[in-house]
């Protein structure tokens, strides 16, 4: 962490740092929703201030239901984070497996596997995820699983790649003929030559999760009424955007922010590890 | 050449044929049953049993794909639960209109993203190429819905310059395809800019430098046309996700499309509507990456060969 710090600072990309620090913010408040606003402050209907415009007592003003935005835009940030975390952490584990056996083994099953992983990616992965939702109903679960399920192909196919080359380098070829087992070929010697590119794919699926899965609640598939997705949100109060534009543009400058600081932070994850970068190092700390 | 496409499109067959499978078993696994469903909460014992036996509902799973296939074949793919109407008429009555917005879209990404990332490669790092990296960041990163709230906020309600929804003049086009359109202007242009920084170092673009002609000779007849080819796979790949974000689109626009169409069918439950509209889109999908496949190997011959 100190050296892509240090990295940044030294190559000058600024923006990653910012990112850095944006990503840093959203962090603190998912952790900290639950000690400085109760849930009932995020969910519970209060008329009398609603579509109240930002003030002293309320600094993001009130939805149209009365409850308090930054509340909702806090706790929203522990949905979002807990949605796309669980999905791409589940992915990974799911697309490494299945990349790195499918690279490992070269057999008539892998190659179905495979073939078949193509296949999903061709679609859309939202439409994937909406046939996934159809099945499995509206909720905050089934959108996790609806996520995780379509980035398993994509994990899958690029974790593969590497694998079947790494298979052949030299040190795995010695550590075979010192009698080392398959598994432990794959899982010591092999997957932790491909950490980077894990770390550096897993930051930019964290900016895709978080948008598919806003998306996903936009039309109302993901985190049913009243629990504070920003999707949703932004869904729920679009009738008052004239009127009251902030409980629209909070929710969405919150959404828009936490995607770029993403996408940024990835961005100079991949100057920081790929080699072509110039001054890079080839292994984050 | 001619071998290589008709290699591929026999092999559109077989793939076809998975995804009628595949849709068909997935929407089979919804829990509930679809007939209950179709009826409504207060309905009576013996209607469920009558729509069950109507939509033959009662037979075993692979004689309902069986029976499935033969319709769909024949172009039948169901009637709706809800409205009692043809499905494939539905589809077919607002397929223009998904078209129409997922075609302008692509063609403003395409123009608007490739000339962007051209000029970018042209001068790297120069101030031009920064304002142009800050954009593409912003759009890739900015929530389509997010987006297109923004848009109808300050053109359609603020200036009045153009209609907040619907479908008719080409007026009523421009904010759902910029809505649409944006955020693959930010990746063609990403792409683009770096395709093109690769092709503009190979031995080629000195040579044609060497023998004098213009930079603009050089950058557009012979560096584009090198880096269109990794362009065209893009353009299959992002076809399908334009598809996927014209879901939402419509459902801000109020277009009226396949995409809200389905996720009408999908809030309504109304399972026959959600088949019929996936189905379509993943044919779709299939036969436009075919058409980028053969455009690509017309592009570089050598991939027919391969």
């Amino acid at each position: 962490m100190t050296g892509f710090i240090i990295f940044l600072l030294a190559t000058r990309r600024y923006m990653a740092i910012v990112g850095l620090g944006v990503l840093a913010v959203f962090f603190a408040a998912a952790l900290a929703a639950p000690l400085i606003y109760s849930w009932s402050a995020a969910t519970l209907v209060n008329l009398s201030q609603a579509l109240a415009p930002p003030s002293l007592t309320l600094p993001l003003g009130a939805d149209e239901m009365g409850r308090d935005m930054i509340a909702r835009l806090v706790w929203g940030a522990r949905v979002s984070l807990i949605v796309a975390g669980t999905s791409v952490s589940v992915a990974l584990v799911a697309g490494l497996l299945i990349g790195g056996l499918c690279g490992y083994y070269d057999n008539r099953i892998t190659f179905v596997t495979m073939r078949a992983m193509d296949a999903v990616i061709s679609f859309p992965r939202i439409l994937v995820a909406i046939m996934l939702i159809t099945i499995l109903g509206p909720g905050m679960a089934s959108l996790t699983l609806a996520i995780a399920i379509s980035s398993v192909p994509v994990f899958a196919r690029l974790f593969r790649g590497p694998v079947l080359s790494l298979k052949t380098r030299d040190f795995v070829l010695a550590s075979r003929s010192l009698g080392a087992g398959d598994m432990r070929l794959l899982f010591r010697h092999v997957m932790p030559n491909i950490s980077a590119l894990i770390i550096v794919q897993g930051s930019i699926s964290l900016a895709e999760a978080v948008l598919i899965a806003s998306g996903l609640s936009f039309l109302g598939l993901g985190p049913q009424p009243p629990v504070p997705e920003w999707g949703a949100m932004i869904a729920q109060s679009r009738s008052h955007l004239m009127s009251s534009p902030h409980v629209v543009l909070v929710p969405g400058i919150a959404l828009f922010l936490l995607v770029l600081a993403l996408n940024l932070v990835g961005d100079g994850l991949r100057d920081f590890t790929d080699p072509k970068a110039g001054r890079a190092i080839a292994r984050p700390a | 050449m001619i071998d290589y496409a008709i290699y591929r499109i026999a092999v559109l067959v077989p793939t076809l044929f998975a995804v009628s499978l595949a849709v068909f078993l997935v929407l089979h696994l919804v829990p509930g049953d679809p007939a209950r469903n179709a009826a409504g909460p207060d309905a009576e014992e013996e209607d469920i049993a009558l729509i069950r036996e109507h939509y033959g509902l009662d037979q075993p799973l692979w004689t309902q794909y069986g029976t499935y296939l033969v319709r769909v074949a024949q172009g039948d793919l169901g009637e709706s639960f809800r409205s009692r109407r043809p499905v494939l008429d539905e589809v077919l009555r607002r397929l223009p209109a998904t078209v129409e917005l997922a075609g302008y879209a692509m063609i403003f990404a395409v123009i608007l993203g490739v000339g962007m990332g051209v000029v970018a490669s042209m001068r790297p790092n120069s101030w031009l190429d920064q304002i142009i990296g800050a954009l593409s960041a912003f759009g890739i990163s900015v929530p389509v819905f997010f987006l297109g709230l923004l848009l109808m906020m300050v053109f359609a309600a603020r200036l009045q310059w153009l209609p907040p929804s619907g479908r008719g003049t080409w007026s009523h086009l421009v904010l759902p395809v910029v809505t649409l359109g944006l955020p693959y202007v930010a990746t063609f242009a990403r792409v683009a800019r770096s395709t093109m920084l690769e092709v503009l170092s190979e031995d080629y673009i000195r040579t044609a430098r060497a023998k004098g002609l213009v930079q603009r000779a050089v950058i557009w007849r012979h560096a584009l046309i090198n880096a269109a080819i990794p362009l065209v796979t893009l353009l299959g790949v992002y076809f399908g996700r334009l598809l996927g974000g014209a879901v939402i689109v419509e459902t801000i626009f109020a277009w009226p499309g396949l995409g809200r169409y389905m996720v009408d069918g999908i809030i309504q439950r109304d399972l026959q509507v959600v088949q019929g509209c996936i189905l379509f889109f993943a044919t779709a999908i299939v036969v436009v990456n075919l058409m980028v496949d053969l455009l690509y190997s017309v592009l570089d011959p050598r991939i027919a060969r391969g």
